[in-house]
C-alpha cells in the first residue's frame, strides 16, 4: 500500500532522534494498537500511520511529557478515524475502557527494566502461574490456533463457557504482568 | 486489509455487558500481550521500524509486508531475540548518501521485503580461511524462511584433525537455528540446547560477539541498509543487480560485501563478505572455556521485580563454541564437547577472508524443519 502524500524534509540530526523515539517505543506501540484494534491485518498500517504523523508533527510535542501516551493518543485518534470509515472491524474500545488501555500502560511504564520487552518479560511466567482450566484454554486458542467451537467440543463445555474462560485468562494474565501479582 | 476470523477462540469476544472499563481493558491487553508474544518477534519489529523510517527517508509510506501466516503461530518468544534491536539502535550508523546510493538502497529494501515472501530459501555456504588462497568446497547449508527462523547445518570433523567428511550418511553435522524461541542448537547427545546455543554457532557467524550480521542472509540485508554505504557495484550479470556496501564507520564489519540480487524476483542470490583488513587486528579478548558435560544451568526465568538475568545488550558473552568447522578448517585442538577445561582464557580466532552464500534449489522440507525437535536425532 503506498501513500503518496510527501512527507516534510527535516533536517537529518531531527531524522536520527526521530529513529531512536521509533526503536524505543515500537514495542510499546505494537502492543497498544493491538490492544486497542480488533483487525490484526490493520496493525501494520496503524503503526506506520502513527509513527509518521508523529513524525510530521514532532514540532508539537512538548518535550517536558512523555512521549509514549503522546504517541497512544495519536494511535487512538487514528484508530477511532478508521472506526468512523469501516465499523467494528477496527475499533472496539469504547472512550472508557480506551481510557483504562492508557491508563494501564501508563502503570507498565512505571514497571522495572531497561526496554519495554523488559517490562513485559513476565508474560512467559504468569502464563505458567495461571490456573490450569485458564492455560488449557490459552494453549489450545493462542498456541494451537483452535477454534472456539473445537475447544469447546475438545473440553465437553459450552462456547460460552469457554469464551468467559477465555476472557478471564487474560484478564488474570494482564494483571499479572502489569502489576506483577501472581496469576 | 485483512478481516477478522470472529470464530477463532483467540479472537477478540465481545466483553460481558457488566464488565467495567477496567475489566475490558486488563482483558484487551491480556489478548495484545498474547499476540505480540507469539507474533511480533523483533525481526518483525525490525520491519516495521525499517518502513517507518524508509518512508520518512524517501519521503512516501510504504506499508511492510507480514511474513508468512506461520509466524503467527509461535509460541511465546520474548526477549529471545531481543538483542538484536538493541544492537542495530546502538551502532546506529550515519549513513552517507552519495549519488546512485539512494538506488541501491531501494534495491536492498526491495529485497528485504521480496524475502518476507519468498517462502524457505536455501544458500550454499563457503569460506576462505584466513589462511587461505581460495574458498574451499561448500561446508554446508543456510536456511532461511523470511521470517527471521534460519537453520544452519554445517559439516564437522569427524576427529580433531581428521579433513571434513563427504556429503553422505557418515558426514558429522552441527545444526543450529533460530525460531522465535530464539537461538538453539543441537547437543552431541542429541538434545536441545537453548541456554547456550552460541558455542554450536560458527565463530565467522557473529562479529562482535552478535550473529546479527552473517549468521543469515536476510540477518545482513537489514544490517547492510542500515550499518553500510552502499552502491552500485559494477559486477552486475544477466539478470542480478550487484549492490557494493562498505561500511559506514570502521570496526568489525566485514569490509565489503557484494549482493548479487535477481533483478526479477527481488531476492539474493549471492552474498560475499569480506575482511581485508581483518579483525584480527583488533585486540583479542579473553575467552572463558566451557565444556558440555551434563545439563548446562538453566537462565533464571524473568524475576517478580524485572528481566532475567544476563546481557541485554545484544552482545552475548563470548564463551566457546560447540564443534564445527572454523574458517580455517578443523579446530587445531579438536571439538570442544567434552572433557575438562584445558585453558582458561582462548584467544578468538580471526575472521575469514570470504564467506559467499549462493542460492540453490530448496528441497522439500518438513513443516518442523526450523525447530529443533526435528534435528534432534541428525546422523
Amino acid at each position: 500500500m503506498r501513500d503518496t502524500n510527501p512527507i516534510p524534509e527535516p533536517a537529518h540530526d531531527a531524522r536520527a532522534v526521530f529513529e531512536i523515539l521509533v526503536r524505543e517505543h515500537a514495542d510499546m506501540l505494537t502492543l497498544y494498537i493491538r490492544s486497542i484494534v480488533r483487525d490484526p491485518g490493520s496493525i501494520d498500517d496503524l503503526f506506520q500511520e502513527t509513527m509518521l504523523v508523529a513524525w510530521r508533527r514532532l514540532a508539537d510535542y512538548d518535550r517536558t511529557r512523555p512521549f509514549a501516551p503522546w504517541l497512544r493518543g495519536i494511535a487512538a485518534k487514528l484508530a477511532l478515524a478508521r472506526h468512523r470509515e469501516r465499523g467494528r472491524l477496527i475499533q472496539l474500545a469504547d472512550e472508557a475502557t480506551l481510557a483504562a488501555i492508557d491508563e494501564r500502560f501508563d502503570t507498565l511504564a512505571r514497571r522495572p527494566g531497561d526496554t519495554f520487552r523488559d517490562r513485559i518479560g513476565r508474560v512467559a511466567l504468569c502464563i505458567t502461574r495461571l490456573p490450569e482450566d485458564f492455560r488449557e484454554v490459552i494453549d489450545m486458542a493462542y498456541t494451537r490456533g483452535m477454534q472456539l467451537r473445537q475447544i469447546a467440543d475438545a473440553l465437553e463445555l459450552n462456547e460460552e463457557t469457554v469464551k468467559k474462560r477465555i476472557q478471564r485468562a487474560r484478564r488474570v494474565l494482564a494483571d499479572c504482568v502489569i502489576d506483577g501479582e501472581p496469576a | 486489509m485483512s478481516d477478522i476470523d470472529h470464530t477463532s477462540a483467540a479472537s477478540p469476544n465481545d466483553p460481558a455487558p457488566d464488565a467495567t472499563p477496567a475489566d475490558r481493558a486488563a482483558e484487551r491487553i491480556g489478548h495484545a500481550l498474547l499476540e505480540f508474544t507469539r507474533s511480533d518477534n523483533q525481526l518483525a519489529q525490525e520491519r516495521r521500524i525499517a518502513a517507518v523510517m524508509a518512508a520518512v527517508r524517501g519521503g512516501t509510506a510504504v506499508t511492510p509486508q507480514r511474513g508468512p501466516a506461520v509466524v503467527a503461530r509461535f509460541k511465546v518468544a520474548l526477549g529471545a531475540l531481543g538483542g538484536i534491536a538493541a544492537m542495530i539502535a546502538v551502532m546506529t550508523a550515519v549513513v552517507v548518501m552519495t549519488p546512485g546510493q539512494q538506488t541501491a538502497q531501494a534495491v536492498i529494501e526491495r529485497a528485504i521485503t521480496a524475502a518476507q515472501d519468498a517462502g524457505i530459501r536455501r544458500y550454499e555456504i563457503r569460506i576462505q580461511g584466513a589462511n587461505a588462497d581460495e574458498p574451499g568446497e561448500p561446508i554446508g547449508t543456510l536456511d532461511v524462511d523470511g521470517a527471521g527462523r534460519i537453520l544452519f547445518k554445517i559439516k564437522r570433523p569427524a576427529r580433531p584433525g581428521v579433513p571434513l567428511a563427504g556429503d553422505d550418511a557418515n558426514t558429522a553435522y552441527t545444526i543450529a537455528g533460530r525460531d522465535a524461541e530464539g537461538e538453539w542448537a543441537i547437543r552431541p547427545d542429541g538434545g536441545i540446547e537453548r541456554d547456550n546455543p552460541d558455542r554450536a554457532w560458527p565463530e565467522w557467524s557473529r562479529i562482535a560477539g552478535d550473529t546479527v550480521l552473517v549468521a543469515a542472509v536476510d540477518d545482513m540485508m537489514l544490517a547492510l541498509q542500515r550499518r553500510f554505504t552502499l552502491s552500485k557495484g559494477d559486477n552486475a550479470t544477466r539478470g542480478q543487480l550487484h549492490i557494493r556496501a562498505v561500511p559506514a564507520r570502521p570496526g568489525p564489519l566485514p569490509d565489503s560485501v557484494d549482493v548479487w540480487i535477481d533483478d526479477a524476483t527481488n531476492l539474493v542470490e549471492k552474498l560475499e563478505a569480506r575482511w581485508s583488513r581483518a579483525e584480527r587486528d583488533l585486540p583479542d579478548r579473553p575467552r572463558t572455556d566451557q565444556t558440555f558435560d551434563g545439563p548446562p544451568p538453566r537462565r533464571p526465568p524473568p524475576g517478580p521485580d524485572g528481566p532475567r538475568d544476563g546481557p541485554r545488550d545484544g552482545i552475548r558473552p563470548d564463551g566457546p563454541r560447540m564443534d564445527g568447522p572454523r574458517p580455517d578448517g578443523p579446530r587445531p585442538d579438536g571439538p570442544r564437547m567434552d572433557g575438562p577445561p584445558r585453558e582458561a582464557q582462548r584467544r578468538r580466532p580471526p575472521p575469514p577472508r570470504l564467506i559467499i552464500f549462493e542460492r540453490v534449489k530448496t528441497p522439500d522440507l518438513p513443516e518442523d524443519w526450523f525447530t529443533p525437535a526435528a534435528h534432534t536425532n541428525p546422523e
